[in-house]
């Protein structure tokens, strides 16, 4: 059948244009995702919601570029920006776009503890920076000059919107090789039969009904019902309440979702709206899965996300024993160091993944991260106030049994100068699970030694101010391991 | 021309094809043959006369993506024994539960960390205990570790720790690798210095070297039995120019090819300036930037490393890209390659279906003399049959075809350049299929199969 052959098509002109891409999308012009490459799992379903909201308040044409980075326009956090694009295939002289590009421009993140959104940096609604060739130097400006807009704001923009306006370009070349024409019945057919081929991906699950809790370390419940058929999934997290300190969007929890059940495939499955069509995520405004402004989303949208998709992982292998599999590490244990001459350094750890039927889980690996390159450690000495004393797998760490668990890792910095530390750590109550006789791993921690002193544990998530040649240590989580060495498991 | 010239053979050996060029007759001649199925000592033949071997090889490459080197010890600042495999990035570009990362090339038994500490300043702070080197001298021995790698923090600031260490070991014996010596820290406009691009050099030399040691002590004893005499072998290195096989760092080798190629296309060509050059090889589809100045760094699969590597692109479509079952029940080119061993499905022997039995059921492959002589004619009902499992509505090879030619097409359309001059064995038969596909670029053609050995020819002359 030709249809699928174009389908094929596709997936190559998308696969070769984003190629050095790590967060893009291609969408109709209102919002339906084609095609998708994500990093993270919020991003799976906040992207084509960054098209949605800007249809919604602005008239792109061939060409136009808009900006955004609220959570609640589609955003995930603040220093993510989404740029997106207009683009008319045909190129019709009208200038009317039947589809368009959205690109990620990643600056350093900050953690800010608080409950209010807008003190964890500047929030943009969606807003055109270029319009009919021309771009707003004004309202960069003023974005620039906003006193949360993180270091390298402009210039980092300005990049994005020649690499994106390129991107365009390049499709437009691409696609003059591919004779693809995008017409609305064509993407409707192809999203038909990604939904029935995705309802056979779905039909591989067993069918049935299943209920799950988890506590997070602030108290908060989370709940979800799981329901499979032949057609579809429903994650209903009715039941849920809001949480102290983890928020996430409804897109983040759609992406969680996704991501967790499109993980179960040996192969990569295309996300596009068909695939979306088989499922269905019931968010109770309010609950921590579907936060309402002004709720921070900051640890909802990284941290948050990553536990909600091992609680999904959990709940669907406790439907279809054949879907077990032990609990990886979910925190990515943020931390901050600002020191007074407004230097910022921001970092992350990796847990463990978890173990399998067949094989030992990875050290120091985020199955939910597709960004795991480590910054130098000579770099950051050279740039920072601050010695690395070591950094390494944690050892103990991942659980113990026929396969073990990931380690998880554990860094120890020593500052130079004063500074303020702030770090969070949100993960469930429940240490990451081991499965079949399998042990649990250990829960992150984060410990502080001061000059002089003894070694004190640290409160999950805080900030305190340092001084000179105090150490931190910030420890991740293990994952959790598979099968125990007695004679009947073997 | 030099008397000494014309006793010179030329060979370009990768995985598995082999091109060999030699002087006869006064003329260069080339021939060229997989290497699979016929050794090389079978095609010099005995009344060739030539002393001084000019190689250029892969063989580097394919020991670290084959796994087939020997892990050495690799001594690391105390703290940091585990940097490098946490940072060897992971294989999928998806989520999957069934993740995987490629193997570090270090035995975790023999990473050995050592209290030594320099800061950013290139001040010390702690000086290396030459009596724990004397202990960790007697357990590599203990253990038959002959290649040593070191890796220091901020060893290029200063070196003296990884000198002191490293002149330790070398004087009893060991094969040493240090960061600062063999990583290459002149890249790109954009290049920080950073430890992990600097001791996956080390890492990587120490690792290939015993094996590539071992394979070219055979390559040059064949080559001596054939000539009656002692030869001369040299190999080509990333700059071009030739090395000892018995001293050059084993990664300084790996892109000597393309290097050559790059410079065919500057030198062979006009305007420089306003093209593009595609190699189309049995082995490789490769696109050159020929007018970019400059190098960039190496993007291994376990991260970057500190290696020059001239601008160039492998594409996504290679010959022999494996045709997979897609997620509509179809036929789709994958990432994956399957290379020569066992080879595609028009060989003979594999089983999954590639790049290049889509060319051949189309008919075009028998027209490449290189690959002539493998084809298996029962092989086409075989590859029509699995095409026709993947999907049952007769989703052809030419379809396959027409997606592969679309893919080279596409990503040659992103550069804005025009002129595309096309070389390689398979560029007479996928020229006129790039002419069928809408594009604004000139595909014309070099005609040469053996643009690396004409080049190779030049600089040796050089």
């Amino acid at each position: 059948m030709i249809s699928t052959y174009k389908y094929e098509q596709i997936q190559l002109l998308n696969h070769l244009l984003f190629k050095n891409e790590k967060v893009t999308t291609l969408t109709t012009y209102d919002g339906m995702p084609i095609y998708l490459k994500y990093q993270n799992l919020a991003e799976i379903g906040s992207l084509p919601m960054v098209v949605q909201t800007t249809h919604q308040y602005l008239q792109l044409m061939d060409g136009d570029v808009a900006i955004t980075n609220d959570p609640y326009s589609g955003g995930t956090i603040l220093s993510n920006l989404y740029l997106s694009i207009g683009i008319s295939s045909e190129q019709k002289k009208n200038r009317q776009v039947d589809l368009l590009i959205v690109k990620k421009v990643s600056l350093k993140p900050r953690i800010v503890l608080g409950d209010n959104i807008d003190n964890e940096g500047i929030r943009i609604p969606p807003t055109p920076l270029v319009v009919n060739g021309k771009l707003n130097t004004d309202i960069l400006s003023a974005m620039a000059q906003h006193p949360l807009a993180p270091a390298g704001f402009e210039q980092a923009l300005r990049a994005g919107i020649d690499d994106i306006k390129k991107l365009r370009e390049d499709f437009l070349k691409m696609n003059e090789v591919f004779e693809i024409e995008w017409s609305r019945s064509f993407i409707k057919e192809y999203f038909k039969d990604s939904q029935e081929a995705m309802k056979k991906f779905i039909g591989q699950f067993r069918s049935g009904e299943q209920l799950a809790e988890l506590e997070l370390n602030d108290g908060s419940q989370l709940k979800l019902s799981i329901e499979v058929s032949d057609e579809n999934i429903i994650f209903d997290f009715s039941g849920c309440e809001n949480s102290r300190s983890v928020h996430l969007t409804h897109a983040a929890a759609l992406g969680g979702c996704t991501g967790a059940l499109i993980s179960l495939s040996e192969k990569k499955l295309p996300i596009n709206q068909g695939i979306f069509q088989c499922i269905q995520v019931i968010a109770p405004e309010g609950s921590l899965v579907h936060a309402k402004y002004p709720n921070p989303v900051y640890f909802g949208m990284t941290d948050g996300v990553t536990l909600l998709a091992n609680f999904v992982l959990k709940a669907i292998g406790n439907l279809d024993k054949s879907k077990r599999f032990p609990l990886s590490g979910s925190s990515s244990c943020s931390f901050n160091l600002d020191f007074q001459n407004g230097v910022h350094f921001f970092e992350t750890l990796e847990p463990g993944s978890a173990a399998s039927r067949f094989k030992n889980g990875y050290d120091g690996l985020n199955i939910w991260q597709r960004s795991h390159l480590e910054p130098s450690i000579e770099e950051i000495e050279r740039r920072f106030p601050i010695s690395i004393d070591s950094c390494s797998y944690r050892p103990h760490s991942g659980g113990d049994g026929r396969y073990i668990g990931g380690r998880g890792v554990v860094k120890s910095i020593t500052v130079k100068e004063k500074c303020k530390f702030t770090w969070s750590i949100n993960e469930p109550n429940e240490k990451p699970l081991g499965m079949m006789g399998g042990k649990d791993a250990q829960n992150a921690d984060v410990l502080i030694i001061r000059k002089g002193k003894e070694k004190e544990a640290l409160a999950k998530i805080g900030s305190l101010e340092l001084n000179a040649e105090d150490r931190v240590i910030i420890q991740s989580a293990g994952g959790g391991g598979f099968g125990d060495n007695s004679e009947d498991f073997l | 021309m030099q008397e000494e010239m014309k006793k010179a053979l030329l060979l370009k050996m990768n995985e598995s094809f082999v091109e060999m060029g030699s002087f006869q007759q006064e003329k260069l001649k080339y021939e060229s043959w997989f290497s699979t199925s016929t050794p090389l000592k079978n095609k010099i033949e005995k009344s060739d006369s030539f002393q001084n071997v000019f190689l250029v090889t892969k063989l580097a490459q394919t020991i670290m993506q084959k796994s087939l080197g020997v892990s050495p010890a690799f001594l690391v600042t105390n703290g940091f024994e585990n940097w490098l495999d946490m940072n060897i990035p992971v294989s999928e570009d998806f989520f999957t539960v069934h993740v995987s990362k490629p193997k570090s090339p270090i035995s975790k038994d023999y990473i050995f960390a050592i209290n030594e500490r320099t800061q950013a300043d290139g001040q010390i702070l702690k000086q290396v205990d030459l009596d724990e080197l004397d202990f960790l001298a007697s357990k590599l021995m203990l253990n038959n570790i002959q290649n040593v790698a070191i890796g220091f923090l901020h060893s290029k600031t200063n070196p003296e720790n990884e000198k002191i260490v490293g002149n330790f070991l070398k004087e009893r014996g060991f094969h040493v690798y240090c960061s600062h010596e063999c990583a290459h820290t002149d890249l790109d406009k954009n290049f920080v210095d950073s430890e992990k691009q600097r001791w996956w050099v080390a890492v990587l030399n120490a690792y290939i070297q015993p094996t590539w040691s071992e394979e070219m002590t055979l390559l040059e004893n064949t080559l001596s039995e054939v000539a009656n005499d002692k030869v001369n072998l040299k190999v080509a290195n990333n700059n071009g120019l030739f090395d000892s096989w018995s001293t050059v760092f084993p990664l300084e080798t790996i892109f000597a090819q393309e290097y050559l190629t790059l410079n065919y296309f500057k030198n062979q060509l006009p305007s420089k300036s306003k093209i593009l050059g595609l190699y189309l090889g049995i082995e490789k589809f490769q696109l050159f930037e020929v007018f970019q100045e400059g190098h960039q760094m190496w993007r291994s699969e376990l991260g970057p490393v500190a290696i020059r590597q001239p601008y160039f692109l492998d594409l996504f479509i290679q010959p022999t890209s494996i045709v997979e079952e897609g997620f509509w029940n179809n036929p789709y080119l994958s990432q994956k390659t399957s290379g020569y061993e066992p080879g595609p499905m028009c060989f003979g022997k594999s089983v999954k279906p590639t790049f290049l039995d889509s060319l051949y059921l189309e008919g075009h492959l028998q027209k490449v003399p290189e690959i002539n002589a493998q084809l298996v004619e029962k092989s086409m009902k075989r590859i029509s049959d699995t095409f026709f499992t993947y999907s049952k509505n007769s989703f052809s090879a030419e379809l396959i075809l027409k997606l592969g030619i679309q893919g080279i097409v596409s990503e040659v359309n992103k550069y804005p350049n025009n002129i595309v001059y096309c070389v390689g064995p398979l560029a007479p038969v996928l020229l006129p299929l790039f002419k069928n596909v809408a594009s604004q670029k000139q595909f014309r053609i070099k005609d040469t199969d053996n643009c690396v050995l004409e080049e190779l020819w030049l600089e040796v002359q050089r």
